[in-house]
Order: structure tokens, then sequence, then C-alpha cells
């Protein structure tokens, strides 16, 4: 006799959106927890473990569902999962199935089709003190007997039941196991056929019979959500409302992220410093310095906006307001092809497209959801902002218009709305191109109003941070890394001898003052910064970009620029700076301003900037998707590389389009 | 019409039971009392569900929503997403989906 290993066994939690079935697989796998995509999908996939009767039983949360009838991705999967036909999922052994004793007559629909599937089935029924406050509680032994399956009345978040619901669990898995019965006739070509066809009506007729005899008939409940909802949800009330709360969440996440933000870059400042006083100068130091510890850093500061997004959008998904909000703003977003759900990615857009797109993960469907992902990239996020100000600063005259605006304030406040603007334009023309169908009618349950879970919400934020880290936090680095390779290699022998003559001349020169002295070899430094960049593959692809560039109005040094934001767009300022020889940006917009307003072109003697060229360059940073976190966390979210390349490929056709057209029309009328 | 209907502070709430009295001038003289759709109604109101259209594109999700032939429902919003408490839920449905439910006035 040969022993086999052991095969875990694995049980499925499902159960209706909002029925508590997260904090319940929270509250049996604390933070055992692994979570990842189904392949090819964007649903995403959550397993825990927790120990029965000495075995290692593996729990496989499944998305929140109201039926088998695999209407969505969602659906698809519950329903794959169940019939133990998803290919990198062993068929599963037992089901434990939340059902909402609230809502128990709506809940025990998919239970009846659960049950149809043939494997052994265990209730955990949550929200009974909540029945009870309500004058409907509900006869837990009764509704066993009525349904056949064992039934265990739970308190996740007091840690109630939980015993009772593992011993239920550990008979259920002792009897016969299905799974192995199923594996094996799919095996041998036969069997394994379920039919869910039976009628909505024939269903609820049942299921009405079987709540009579367990739960008394309630009055409609009128408790303080309706209360709450007639404010909430109010025409304009409501719209005044969603406004103010997103501007708290707005207003927090900013004030309480720039000085983490600011603590990890100082952070990073010194690891960088202590590294350059540890290792000798050369390649080496180059690479840890330059490359990896600004690229962790790179990393590390989109952590504390994340963080706090997910933070707020957790307490607002947890209370039962993201529902209302996307129900009030779904008229509004129908016009651009999209839902309700789409609001809440698009506003953070505004802060930063990396956690907006994580954030896309509310939205079930799956075409409305890559849409608001493909928009979203759009939004000014506040990485542009710095590069608006320094073109603006620059080349828009402070001119005062009407009521106390300038044409400076003007200006930036257009670049936001223009590029608001191209997100719903970007969006609408998708919905009826690319991701052509129709809009899924908008259906959506408003669960009541609840104190949110504090651990649920503490665990929503880890995971997030953790999956940010792992997955999109590598592609960011490595991409920071080959970005610093581009902009410090090739070295040049023959820059490194000149500058090395031209400072021991100056050193040895007499007739100079110390503080001459520094001022001079200061300067040097800057300069031979500028000539390395210039002669690196950055500078290099900068120049080889010129002729394509040129149409927009853009010299070379704007292409060196260019590359240089795909790390990251504000990098555009320290990159112009050292293309201008001013050094690092430590030297301060103010001269960069100068010298770019300074700046000749040696073909045609006139200015390289002008009022038209920096307007032009604002409108490339508003459309183009120079973000390769962005990009990094597309592939994530999407799980291929396709869409996030559709989505470079769009963006950057857009911005050179509209950008050429600009520049062509505006320079014939302007004639500069 | 919808803007003068959005001005209007509060949803108003009809105490009344009686289909005539809590028709809106206008929708009632376009569409005859035997054929109540769900968007002409007014909030509070208790209604059964007489039939969803065929063309309907979320029927199927509505029933399993507890929205079902036979069912009673109360209107709690009747704005553009409108919003029906059915077996204990709260639904929103949009304005599309809400016109194509038939629903007829129901003792409480």
């Amino acid at each position: 006799m040969t022993t086999t290993p052991e095969i875990p066994h694995s049980v499925a939690l499902v159960g209706n959106p909002n029925s508590g079935k997260t904090t319940l697989f929270n509250a049996l796998t604390g933070l055992r927890q692994k979570v990842a995509n189904y392949p090819g999908i964007t649903v995403e996939k959550k397993v825990g473990t927790l120990r029965l009767a000495g075995r290692s039983v593996e729990l496989i949360d499944l998305p929140g569902t109201y039926s088998l009838r695999a209407a969505s991705d969602d659906e698809q999967v519950v329903r794959s999962v169940l019939l133990g036909r998803l290919a990198d999922q062993a068929p599963v052994d037992a089901v434990l199935m939340v059902v909402d004793a609230t809502h128990l007559e709506r809940q025990l629909f998919l239970l009846t089709q659960v049950v149809e599937l043939g494997l052994p089935v265990v209730v955990a029924l949550t929200m009974i003190d909540e029945a009870q406050r309500l004058g409907r509680p509900v006869d837990a032994q009764q509704l066993a007997v009525s349904l056949g399956v064992p039934v265990v009345a739970v308190q996740a978040a007091r840690k109630q039941g939980l015993r009772q619901l593992e011993q239920a669990l550990a008979i259920a898995l002792a009897g016969p196991s299905l799974g192995v019965v199923r594996k094996w006739a799919a095996e041998t070509g036969g069997g394994g056929e379920v039919s869910l066809e039976l009628d909505a009506r024939q269903r609820f007729a049942w299921i009405s019979r079987v709540v009579r005899g367990v739960q008394r008939a309630g009055s409609a409940s009128a408790d303080w959500s309706d209360w709450a909802d007639r404010l909430l949800t109010h025409p304009w009330a409501g719209l005044l409302i969603l406004a103010i709360v997103m501007g708290l969440v707005f207003q927090s996440v900013f004030s309480l992220a720039v000085p983490l933000m600011a603590l990890i870059s100082s952070g990073i400042a010194l690891v960088r410093e202590a590294i350059g006083t540890l290792l000798p100068a050369g390649p080496l130091r180059g690479l840890l310095a330059d490359g990896v510890v600004t690229g962790v850093g790179a990393v590390l500061t989109f952590l504390p906006q994340i963080l706090l997004l997910f933070f707020f959008i957790a307490l607002l998904e947890d209370s039962g307001y993201m529902a209302r909000a996307a129900m009030l703003m779904n008229r509004h977003m129908r016009r651009a092809g999209l839902q309700g759900r789409s609001f809440i990615p698009m506003m953070c857009g505004f802060g930063c497209a990396v956690p907006a797109i994580m954030a896309t993960r509310n939205i079930p469907n799956k075409r409305d959801r890559l849409i608001t992902m493909l928009v979203v990239p759009l939004v000014s996020c506040s990485a542009r902002l710095p590069v608006y100000a320094l073109m603006i600063a620059a080349f828009v005259p402070p001119l005062r218009l009407f009521g106390g605006f300038t044409a400076q304030g003007a200006t930036l406040f257009a670049a936001y709305m223009l590029s608001l603007a191209a997100a719903i334009t970007v969006a609408y023309v998708l919905g009826r191109t690319v991701l052509r169908g129709a809009p899924e009618p908008f259906v959506l349950e408003l669960p009541p109003y609840r104190w949110p879970n504090w651990r649920s919400v503490l665990t929503t934020i880890w995971e997030r941070g953790r999956l940010f880290l792992t997955q999109a936090g590598t592609i960011i680095l490595a991409i920071n890394i080959l970005l610093w390779f581009m902009a410090s290699f090739p070295h040049s022998a023959p820059i490194a001898e000149h500058y090395a003559s031209l400072r021991s001349e100056v050193t040895t020169a007499a007739g100079m003052t110390d503080q001459q002295r520094q001022q001079q070899l200061a300067a040097l430094t800057a300069e031979e910064q500028g000539a390395d960049l210039r002669n690196s593959l950055a500078g290099r692809l900068g120049h080889a970009l010129e002729p394509a560039l040129r149409p927009l109005g853009f010299d070379w040094k704007i292409g060196i620029g260019l590359v240089g934001s795909f790390a990251a767009r504000e990098v555009f300022i320290s990159t112009m700076a050292t293309v201008y020889n001013l050094g690092d940006a430590r030297s301060g917009k103010l001269p960069l301003a100068e010298a770019m307003r300074r700046d000749i072109d040696p073909r045609t003697g006139k200015p390289v900037f002008n009022l038209l060229v920096s307007l032009n360059l604002i409108l490339f940073y508003i459309l183009a998707c120079q973000c390769m976190s962005t990009v990094a966390v597309v592939k994530r979210e999407t799980g291929s590389w396709k869409w996030p390349l559709f989505l470079v490929g769009y963006m950057t056709v857009l911005a050179y389009v509209a950008c050429l057209i600009v520049y062509q029309v505006g320079s014939r009328i302007w004639r500069v | 019409m919808r803007m003068r209907r959005n001005l209007a502070l509060w949803p108003k709430r009809s105490l009344s039971a009686s289909g005539e009295a809590t028709l809106r001038k206008g929708r009632a003289a376009q569409k005859p009392v035997a054929e109540l759709r769900l968007c002409d109604c007014a909030s509070g109101e208790t209604l059964e569900v007489l039939e969803l259209a065929p063309k309907l594109g979320c029927a199927q999700r509505l029933r399993e929503l507890g929205i079902i032939e036979g069912a009673r429902i109360v209107l709690m919003r009747r704005y553009d997403p409108f919003v029906v408490l059915a077996m204990e839920s709260r639904i929103a449905i949009d304005g599309a989906a809400a016109r194509r439910i038939k629903v007829a006035h129901s003792e409480k």
C-alpha cells in the first residue's frame, strides 16, 4: 500500500454581497490570507487557512453574489469554483454559506441554488443580533430542519459561534467527499452537470414557506437607514453632501500623506548620503544611491496615499455610503458611458492614478471597470502639478483677469478642467468603439448603514498595501533602475578628462577668493553633469526624438525631459535643471525658469520657449501617459500586458496629435 | 418638468393609499391607471409587482433580488435611480428599468 500525501480539504465561502461574509472570513482565518487574481480575469481570489480537527483546511473567499446564474465575471467564478471547473483550483469539498438573518428570504435564494450542487453545505447565520433588535429573531434550529443542512448562528465581530461553526464544518468534511466523486466523474468524462434552471418564482415560493416557519412576519422595517437615506440620497442635498464628503476625504489624504511622503523622501535622502560616504565614487555607488534607493523611494512615496485612500474607501464601503454615492452619480456618469461606481476612482485620480486604478475593484462589471481604468490616468494627478507650475510661472504673464483671477490661475484651472473633459470624452469613445457593449442596467442593493468594522477596515488596508509593494512595487523599482542606467551610461572619458583639467585650472588659478573658487567649481560640476546627461542613452534618445518632436515645437532638451518623465512626471524638473547645467533641482525652480526663458534656438535664432510652446508642453503632460507606475499597476490589475500597452499607445497618440494640431495651427496664427 | 421636480425640497411622501390621489398631473393623462409603471408612483407607496417587461435586460437580476411578480415592494425614492424596498432590502434601479416594471397599488 502506498501512502498518498495529505491533500488539504478546501471549503468555499459563499454569500450575498453585504452579508457579513468578509468579516466572517477574517475572523476564521485571521491574517493567514493570500490574495491573487483568477487567471485571465480581474476577479480577485482570496484564500485563507484554518485548522479543523488537526487538519489544515483551505478556505476560499468567493466574490459576493446573488445567484449562480453566471451573469457577471464574479458569478462565473463562483459557479466555476463550486462546479470544480477551474483549471488551477482543485474541486471544493464543502460550502460554507453565509446567510444574513435580517434579509433571510432574499438570501435563501442563493442557498437553494447552492444545495442543488450536492456538496455538503453548512450555513453560517449572521446578523442575528440585528434581527433580534428589529423584532424578527430567527429560529436557527428550525431553519436547519427546514433546509436540511446544519445552521450555526455566528457573530463574527464578537467571535461568537465560531467554534460551533468549525465543528459543523469538520463533521461536513468527514463525510464522503463529493469533490473526489466529481473529480473522478470529470476524469472519466461523465456527470457533474447541474441544472440551475428552476425559475426564481418557484424558488421564492418554497423559500417563503420556509421563512414563515422560522421567522415572524415583520412590519416593513422603518429604521434609521430610511431617515439617513432621505437626507443622503436627496436629489440635490445628497449631491452637496457627497461633494463635502469627497472634499473632506481629499483634504485628509492630502494633509496626512504629504508630511508622510516628505518624511520618506528625507529618509531616502539620508540613506543616499550614507551610501555616498560609505562607498567610493563609481558605478556601484551610482547604482545603489541613484538607482536602487531612489527607486525604492519612488515606490514608498506612493504608500501613504494608497493606505490613506483605501482607509477612507473601506470606511465608506463598510458604512454603506459608497453604494449611495454610486447611486447619486449614476445618471451623470451614464452620460459619459460610465456608471455610478466609476465616480470614486475618477475622483481619486486627481490625487494619484495608482491608488485610483486599484480602487476600480469596486466596479463589478468588467467593461465598465476597464473603461474606468483606461481613463483615470488622464485625470490630472498631483505629480503633474509641479510641471504645470514651472511652465506657468515661466511663461504665462501674471495678467489680472476679472474678479481677482490671474491668467496664471486661469491656466492652471483650465488644465484641470481639460484633463477631466479628456477623460470623459475618451470614456465615451471607448465605450462605443474598443469596449463596445450594452451598458449594464444599473441595479444596486443599498446596504443598511452600519458602523464600520475596524478589523476588516485594517485588513483591507494591509492587503492593499502588501499587494502594491509586492506586485506593482517590484515593476516600478525595476523601471527606475532602468531609467537610472539610461541616464548614467555610457560614461565618456573625454568629458571626464576635460572637466578634470578645467577643475585643476580653477584650483591652481591665482587671484581668486575662496568663495569665487567654490562657485566656479560648483558651476563646473553642474556643467559636467549636464554634459554627462546629454551624452547618456537618455540624452541620445532625446536627440533622436527631436525630428518627431519638432512639429510640436519641442527641441531635444525637452525630449530628454520627456524621457526622464517616464519614471515620474515631476522628474521633468530635475532632468531639465541638469540639462540646463544647473545641477540638481535643489538650485530651485526660478533659475530654471530664467534659463529656459533665455534659451535661444541656434537654428532659428528665436527663443526655444514661448507661450505657445509652454502651453503645448502642458497639454502634452495632461494627455500623455508618462508614468510607468500607472502602467505597472494596470498590468497588475488586468493580469496581462494587453491593456497597459493599449493605455500607453492611445494616450501617446492622443497627446502627440493634439499637440501637433495646437502647434501647427497656433504657430500659423501667431507667427511665432 | 424635471427641473421643477428637482427643486422640491424633500421628496414628497404620500400618505394616501389610493392610486388617483398620488398620480401627478400630466403623467396620469399619458398613461391609464391600468398601466401603472414603477416610475409613475410616489414615494412611500406600497405596490405589487405585476410584470417585468421581457425586454428588460436586468429582469432576471431583479427577480433574484426579490422584485418578482406578485411581490410587495415599497417605493422609497422616486427619482432616477429609483429605490424600492423589496424583501427588506433597498434596491436602486435606474429609470430605464423602472419604466419597464408594471405595478399595481397594494393594500398594506
